[in-house]
Parts: C-alpha cells; structure tokens; sequence
C-alpha cells in the first residue's frame, strides 16, 4: 500500500482550517425555532392524520403524504417542486430553483485525484460546503483532507485530518482529500431499510431527503467516512446560500437525515465541473465521463499509476487517485 | 390437610387446593411496598417519556452521537432488551420440548419477562431514528404504489425478525394462560373484571376435549417458538455482521449474539425471580433447585460467551487485517476499555464462580452474579457498537463517545417500563402456571381434602 508520492510543485500556499474533531456534531443542543416548528408540524402530522387530519397546513400534510421520489409521476414532481420553491425562496429571500434534471444518456461520471499534486489546502472542503448548502453551525465537511507521511505512503493509521500549520505542504508529508467515491457496489445503497438512497444511472449515489428515516445505516456501512448526519437542523444564512439546487443535491436539508457529496449534481447535470475541480488552485482534481473514450479520465486510467482506495473492500469506486508527476 | 407424594421430589409436595391458594395470592391487595415500586417505574416512565419527547424536537444532536460513534446507548440497549427477551421462551418452549419438568413453576414469569423485555426493546429503533414521524416506511405495509422497503438490508430483517419473535411470544405465552385466566375467572364475584375474564378464556370449561386440544396447540407453539428463540437473535447480530466494519463483520456473530442474548435473559429471570418469591411468599414453590438448574445454564452460555470473545482476537491476530488488528488492539486500551473490561470480568469470568456447588445453591450468590451479568451484557452490546464505530476505517471518523443526560433519561425510562408492565402482570395474571403445577402433581387420591 505504500505509495511513492514526489514533491508537488514548489509553490506554498495558505491552508484553510480543519474541520473541529466534533465536526457536525452539536455544541450545546440548541438551534433555531424554525427546526423545532418543522419537526414540530410533522409530529403533529402524525398525531392528526390519526384524528383524520384536521386543523393541519395543507403544506404539512402534502408533505407528509409524499410519495418516495423514484415514484413520483411528471405533474406529482412539478407540484413538490414549486412547493418546495416557494417554501425555499419564502425561507431565504431569495429566488431558489429547485432542479430535477435526470442523468444524462450514455453517462459515468468518473473522477481523478492527483495526489502527487494536492497540496492539502482544503480550498475544496470550503467550496463544496458553499456550493452544497451544507450546515455551517453544526459544520459538515463533505470532504475529509488526510495529510499522511511520505515515509509511510498510503497508511491511515498514520494520518492526520487535523493537520493545521500556516501554510501547506509540509515537508515530508502529502495529502489525500476523500470524499463520496460514487461506489460501483456501495455499501450504503444496501443497508439503507427504506431504499432512501440509491445509484442514478449515470453513476451518482443520491439521498431523498424527504425518505431518509435517519437511522444512520448508511453512516456505519461507509468505508470512508463519506456520509453525514444532521444532527439538529443545518443552520445555513441567507446569504451563504447558494439559490440553484437540485432535488436529490444541495436543496436546505431538514434535522434528522444523511447527507453526501453528489459530484455537484446540480453543476454536472447541466455540463459543468464540481465545485471541488473548479476551484482545485493545483488542478489536481479531474471529473468526466468514464464512457467517453477520449475524454481526460479515460486517458489518466490508461497512462497513469492508478491508485484504489480500500479496494480490498470490493466497492468499485468511481473516484480513482492517480499519481501524475 | 393431607399432602400427596409428588412424582418429582423438585416440584415439592402440595395439593390442588394449596396450589390454587398460594399462587392466586399474588394477586390480593397490594402492599404497600409494591405500591412504592409501581410509582418509582411510573416516575422512571415519566422521565424517558419527557427525555424522548426533547430528543424527537430538538434532534438527536442532543444524545452523545457524533459522525463518528453514529449508533450508541440507544441501539446498545435495542440490542440489551431483545437479549434480555430471550430466556423466557428458551424455558417456556425449548425446555418443554425437551421434557425438563424444572422449567414448570418458573416459565410463566420468564415467559412475561420476554414479552415486556421485547416489547421495551422495539421502542428503541423508534428513538434511535432521526425522523420519527417516517418510522412506518420500515414496513412493508400494503400501499397502491408497490413500494416496498429495501429487503437486502438487515434493518428490515430486523424489524420483521422481531416483530415475528413477538407476535409468537404473546400467542404462546397467551395460549398458556387461557386455564389460569378460568381459574381467576372462576374465584371472581360478577361484574366487569369477571366479564373480561370471561372473554379472556375464550369460554374455558376444562372438558376433556377442550385440554386435548389445548396440549396440542401448546406443543405446536412451542415448536413454532423454539426455532424464533435461535433466529431473532442472529438476525439482530447480522445488523452488524452485514457491514464491512472491522469488529462486526464476522461469522461468528450470529451464535455468539444468540449465547449472550439466553446468557443476559437468564441473568435477568434470576434477578427477578429471587426478590418475587420471596415477596409473594411462593418459596416452597419456586425452590433453590429451579435456581440451580438456571445457574448451570447459565454457566453454559456464559463459557460460550466467553470462547467467541477468545475467538475474535484470535481472528483479528490470525487474519493480519490491520483494520481489524487495529479494532482489537483499541477494545481492551483506547477510550472505552472500561466497557471492555467490565464484559469480560462480568459475562466471562465472574459466572465461573457457578462451578463451585456451594455458590450454585445459594440464592444470594446467583442473585448477585446475575446482576453482575446483566451489567457486563449491557457492556457487551456498547463495547461492540462504539468501539468499532469509533474506530474504524477513517482516521476522519475516529472518535470517542459519552452518553448524555438524555440518553440515560430514556435508558431510566426503558426500565422503569419493563418492570412497570411485569408488576402490572404479577397483580393481574397468576404469575406461576396453575394448570402445569397440578399437571405436575399426582392425581388426588380417593378421600382427599381436595
């Protein structure tokens, strides 16, 4: 497993902090009204759909009565949509669009990590954060950036993700951003009990949050770390949040369920990069389709020392790190 | 009053009517101690019902819970009740089968003590869930849009397993208590109480005909039941077993959880039926003998327990997994070794004690083994759960865990509901089996008293 890492190019650049080792953990239990009223509407519709759903918001109860996503027909999908747009916009102040784009034909998207060149500033962990909506206060950090000695290679028994100097790369050390692997055959899609989450046809592993029941399955089945849980209700400022989502991505998400990176759904689906590769100052990120022969993944995979991560586990990631210098 | 040789000196010497006497007088008026105890388990009930209710408002982010320890005391003592539900219909239906006749003055309480046991256990997924209010889409409940639950995952083994396993306890232990609910029936002046008893049972006359239907049904719960006792427990193990953390994902878990779940149910059987006998008077019916025979089952199952601790570090040695090298070396040193410690001292070495005669036969000794195992399988089920959560394969996701306030709110609550249901049922139903104990005695001879 040792992996012979070279020197990345030189250049030292400022490191943004760590996640908190309590990271999406709650300080104090506290949180806003506003979760407290949503969990609040949905207990009360429980009690009332009992009491043949009287005095209820017709809101709470369409809510309620969802239907899983995958079941919805056209016209269902466009009433929960703007449904949960005008909720969204009422909520932030802003104009939110809700996406359902499908996957694409003829599509697997694929990723590459060069980590010859990652130089562990985390500029990605805060991008995604930005980019997906996640909760600031409890944080979530959709990536995890391990920073591992050159002496020991590829050893998570000697890695640091609290690593914290002024600036990165360390001598002596390099660093490894895992995120979601997009499993081939994840461990998460099958424990999950209520099929809450699946595998897209272009690859993605989504979560419905309005299916999620919040048993955390998922989060012990994950190999690496890629799931998170909302502890209490994400706080998330009008002003951080980013007005173009995606159903199955980085839509508010409500208290209670699991949270994971989508390869920037809501960006890809519409031909754009991840926030991760966008914003990568090194370039060490790389994202495409696996089924387009000339495309950039496939011509790492074919020159490149490919590197799998846990792949004694079986999972098939579509996430590859490779080691390009 | 003339007493009758029993066939079996173990059942002791009694006639049918002092059978009926003693044993219908757990049901009198309650004393003043029983009372106290019935309000402290309404108090302990009140204080998990309040620590639930903020839990489901405020999120679970109020318990212990972290990214890295996802799953702590809550699915630990999901896991500790389910065991605990064990012993009862081990004695009930397994013993039956096998024709041990020690089983007849004990296995109605331990029958109950499942039913409650199993019962505080299904209450904990519930609270263990992050959206209450969604729980019912665990169940394959009929809907227009064929949307079923994921039947690869364990959980849903999990829900219909236990479920299964309740649903046949209550029928079983329900099936043997229809003579005793006509016996109580029979003593009761007309009015409501006599009215539910009644339809309680289901027209109970004692015909000839009537008990020879009823044995066999008895006998064919029992067998519907035995192959349950083996199989809820093994279901429960493979929630963990299924997934690819170091620590769970091993094949012995299924038999290992099954021994520890008949090892901790028996435990508690003992610590409730050497107070019970005691306060109720029914010593010379539930006698040191029953403990005796309990104790060496215990020490049966507690050796089990103890080779697949063995078992799992020779593994982790032999396989030279570092993940799972890594687990192990953690259990015993890291953050929670006070957990492991405690498992091993109380389930794997304490119980050797049994051994020696002179402790099996004496009711303190066992009554104080048995609570020191009911501590070490608690222990057991938290130093499975976090440890290896807490340590698996992310050093990202590496993490400690301490319970809070709430949680031990809801633990308080789980047993101060347990033990509220079982005093309910000593005052209500007879809580040793009236028909068996005289099914057990010789016929009474011409000229009896009774």
């Amino acid at each position: 497993m040792k992996a012979n890492v070279s020197k990345p190019g030189g250049k030292k650049v400022e490191s943004l902090p760590p996640a908190s080792p309590c990271a999406g953990r709650m300080a104090d239990g506290g949180e806003s009204g506003c979760a407290s009223r949503r969990a609040f509407l949905s207990l009360a519709g429980v009690s009332l759909t009992v009491l043949g759903m009287g005095g209820c918001s017709r809101e709470a109860r369409e809510e309620f009565h969802q239907k899983h996503f995958r079941e919805l027909s056209p016209e269902e999908r466009q009433s929960i949509i703007s449904r949960l747009e005008k909720e969204y916009s009422a909520r932030f102040g802003k104009n939110v669009t809700v996406g359902t784009d499908p996957a694409a034909p003829e599509t697997q998207f694929g990723y590459a990590l060069d980590l010859s060149r990652c130089v562990g500033c985390r500029r990605c962990v805060y991008a995604c954060v930005q980019e997906n909506n996640q909760s600031r206060d409890p944080q979530i950090h959709w990536i995890r950036v391990l920073q591992m000695e050159k002496e020991q290679g590829v050893n998570i028994h000697h890695a640091d993700p609290y690593y914290a100097p002024k600036q990165v790369p360390e001598e002596g050390y390099f660093y490894m951003p895992v995120q979601c692997q997009q499993c081939k055959n994840p461990p998460c899609v099958k424990v999950c009990p209520v099929q809450a989450t699946w595998q897209e046809p272009d690859g993605i592993v989504t979560v419905d949050y309005n299916w999620c029941i919040g048993c955390r399955y998922c989060m012990a089945a994950c190999p690496y770390g890629a799931r998170h849980f909302n502890w209490g209700t994400p706080s998330l400022a009008a002003g951080e949040m980013n007005s173009e989502t995606h159903y199955l991505g980085n839509r508010p998400r409500p208290q209670g369920v699991v949270e994971k990176c989508t390869f920037c759904i809501q960006r890809t689906r519409r031909g754009r990069y991840p926030a991760c590769v966008e914003i990568c100052p090194t370039g060490s990120r790389k994202f495409g389709n696996l089924l387009d022969p000339d495309g950039e993944i496939r011509y790492i995979l074919r020159n490149k020392r490919i590197f799998i991560f846990k792949e004694d586990l079986n999972t098939q990631p579509k996430f590859f790190y490779f080691y390009g210098v | 009053m003339s007493t009758h040789p029993s066939n079996d000196e173990n059942l002791g010497r009694f006639t049918y009517a002092e059978v009926d006497r003693d044993i219908l007088a757990t049901l009198g008026t309650p004393g003043k101690g029983y009372l106290a105890l019935l309000l402290l388990c309404l108090g302990l009930v009140a204080l998990g019902a309040f620590s639930w209710t903020y839990l489901v408002l405020k999120g679970i982010g109020v318990t212990g819970l972290n990214n890295a320890v996802g799953w702590g005391s809550l699915i630990t003592n999901f896991v500790f009740w389910v065991g605990i539900g064990h012993a009862g219909t081990l004695i009930s239906a397994i013993l039956y089968l096998l024709r041990a006749s020690w089983r007849t003055a004990i296995f109605r309480a331990a029958e109950a003590a499942t039913i409650f046991a199993v019962a505080t256990a299904g209450l904990f997924p519930l609270i263990h869930i992050g959206r209450l209010w969604v729980a019912f889409y665990l169940m394959p409940y009929p809907n227009g849009r064929q949307l079923w639950p994921n039947f690869r995952s364990p959980l849903v083994w999990d829900v219909l397993a236990v479920s299964t396993y309740l649903t046949v306890s209550a029928i079983f232990f329900f099936v043997g208590l229809i003579p005793d609910i006509a016996a109580v029936r029979d003593r009761q002046k007309p009015g409501p109480v006599k009215w539910i008893l009644s339809i309680a049972s289901l027209g109970w006359m004692g015909t000839m005909l009537q008990w020879k239907h009823y044995m066999a049904a008895y006998v064919l719960f029992a067998g519907l039941a035995t192959p349950l006792v083996i199989s809820v427990h093994s279901v429960v193990s493979w929630d963990f077993a299924m997934s690819v953390i170091p620590g769970w994902h091993t094949t012995i878990f299924a038999p290992y959880f099954v021994a520890g779940a008949i090892l901790s149910g028996l435990a508690m059987v003992i610590t409730i039926l050497v107070p019970l006998r005691k306060v109720f008077r029914i010593e010379h019916i539930i006698r040191p003998f029953h403990f005796e025979s309990m104790a060496k089952l215990l020490l049966f199952t507690s050796l089990i327990v103890g080779y697949a601790y063995a078992t799992e570090f020779f593994i982790a040695w032999y396989s030279g997994n570092p993940f799972e090298t890594s687990v192990f070396v953690y259990r015993p040193t890291g953050d929670h070794a006070v957990a492991f410690w405690t498992m091993v001292v109380c389930n794997a070495v304490i119980p050797l004690l049994i051994f020696r005669s002179r402790i099996r036969k004496s009711l303190g000794a066992l009554f104080v083994i048995s609570l020191f195992v009911n501590l070490g399988m608690w222990f057991e089920r938290f130093n499975i759960i976090v440890t290896s959560l807490g340590h698996a394969y992310m050093p990202s996701r590496w993490g400690s865990y301490t319970m809070s306030l709430t949680e031990w709110g809801i633990m308080l609550g789980s047993f101060g509901w347990f033990f509220l249901l079982f005093l309910s049922f000593i005052r209500l139903l007879p809580a040793v089996s009236i028909a068996e104990m005289k099914e057990a005695m010789p016929a009474p001879a011409k000229g009896a008293t009774s």
